[in-house]
């Protein structure tokens, strides 16, 4: 619970204050939204489960948003950014779909 | 929709179908490919890992809280920046409209900002040639409305011209045609208005002169670079009736009854006691100069001639029709 009002609290921080984002972080933004929306969909998967653990929930949601931000920063490095980040949207994007294919089925079945 | 994974249900194994474990670098691929939306094997076993985790501590609380707020505060500012960015994506095509429309804007203005300044330096000349010379005050308001240099007023017809309604179909006609106005049928009917003894002419408000150019681009007939649109209403000042009757006894009268007839391209007259000529909006001075400063091609005609194709009009004292 005290994860969930966290996050509501972060957002909400974020909102009111816009603040800009560095230039150097900008090519993360978008592999940093997919992996917390990859997160939220396993932590809604994990809830109906009844698995629901906020630590483990953040710490996968913290540690999501740093391996894919640092894959891409690798790809940066390495001269293959655009398809390193290309990568880790499909893999998350895949994540999505197979927690959002197991949310499904649990709310159908049950 | 029912899929197979769901009439099998596997029990949560540490071994996929082909003998890996979960951690084996190839099973994961595996697991995309055989079963793409379902990665439930290994979602499986990380569900038992979760359930084996100890119970919360006041750490563990503190930590959660803290990155749940630095979470919620990043995907926050994340979503906020990437949707500027996107929004900012439109925009160069705004940022051009922008730009041509304050571009009219300052042109409109400048233009007013001429019209202001050169009827002060008509109004000057006029106290400083009215006080000394009055025949050179006489002179100059001759030349200045044979240049276009000022607006006139005065009695004259309007001729109007615009484009066919839809035609219906017949023997080489296509139902729907529409026979536009060309720049050829303008410049005959202008130039048998010169020719019909017209003092000042104007087209859709831009005022003809020596130098004046009726040209077409595309679908769009052009006076002095400016693009027009139909219906054409060639403002001409002069006696109406001898206007009218110049024209239409002349080979411009012929060719404005030939294309009204055969490409239903409407021409009407207007008579008026009152009509008005805009001053020519640009004028650049041009004078003539000794051959031997500058070659003869430089010089300029000195009355309003026909209206030609070419801006460097041939000097044409008399006005005859171009067919």
């Amino acid at each position: 619970m005290i994860a969930i009002l966290g996050l509501a609290a972060g957002i909400l921080v974020g909102i009111v204050l816009q603040p800009d984002v560095p230039v150097a972080l900008q090519p993360y933004l978008p592999i940093a939204v997919v992996a917390a929306l990859d997160t939220l969909a396993g932590g809604l998967r994990a809830t109906l489960d009844g698995a629901f653990n906020a630590h483990v929930f953040i710490t996968s949601f913290l540690f999501n948003v740093l391996i894919a931000a640092f894959l891409v920063f690798l790809g940066d490095q390495l001269g293959v950014g655009a398809q390193l980040s290309t990568a880790v949207i499909v893999v998350l994007g895949i994540r999505i779909f197979s927690n959002a294919a197991a949310i499904r089925r649990r709310l159908v079945r049950s | 929709m029912p899929d197979p994974q769901e009439q099998t249900p596997e029990p949560h194994s540490r071994q996929t179908p082909h003998g890996e474990t979960p951690y084996s670098p190839m099973s994961l691929l595996r697991a995309l490919t055989s079963n793409p939306l379902d990665v439930e094997t290994l979602r499986g076993t990380e569900g038992r890992h979760e359930e084996a985790a100890p119970p919360d501590t006041a750490a563990t609380t503190v930590f959660t809280t803290i990155a749940a707020l630095a979470l919620g505060f990043l995907v926050a500012i994340s979503v906020a920046d990437l949707r500027a960015d996107a929004a900012a994506e439109d925009s160069p095509r705004a940022l051009l409209a922008e730009e041509v429309r304050e571009s009219r804007d300052q042109a409109a203005a400048l233009e007013a900002e001429q019209a202001e300044l050169q009827g002060d330096v008509s109004a000057l000349q006029e106290d400083v040639l009215g006080s000394t010379d009055a025949g050179a005050a006489a002179e100059l308001g001759t030349a200045e409305a044979a240049a276009g240099s000022v607006a006139l007023a005065g009695p004259g017809v309007v001729l109007q011209l615009d484009d066919s309604d839809q035609l219906p179909a017949s023997p080489g006609v296509a139902e729907g045609t529409v026979n536009a106005v060309t720049d050829q049928d303008l410049q005959i009917a202008v130039n048998g208005l010169w020719a019909a003894g017209a003092e000042a002419v104007s087209v859709n408000g831009q005022r003809l002169t020596a130098t004046s150019a009726i040209r077409t681009a595309g679908d769009a007939v052009l006076v002095d670079l400016r693009p027009l649109s139909p219906p054409y209403r060639i403002t001409a000042l002069g006696d109406p009736d001898a206007l009218r009757a110049g024209v239409e006894d002349s080979v411009a009268g012929e060719y404005l009854e030939e294309i009204s007839l055969r490409f239903r391209i409407p021409v009407t007259w207007e008579a008026s006691e009152e009509l008005t000529v805009p001053a020519r909006t640009v004028t650049g001075l041009r004078e003539a100069r000794p051959v031997d400063e500058v070659d003869s091609s430089a010089a300029e005609p000195s009355a309003p001639a026909a209206a030609t194709q070419d801006d460097g009009a041939a000097p044409d004292p008399t006005p005859e029709e171009t067919p």
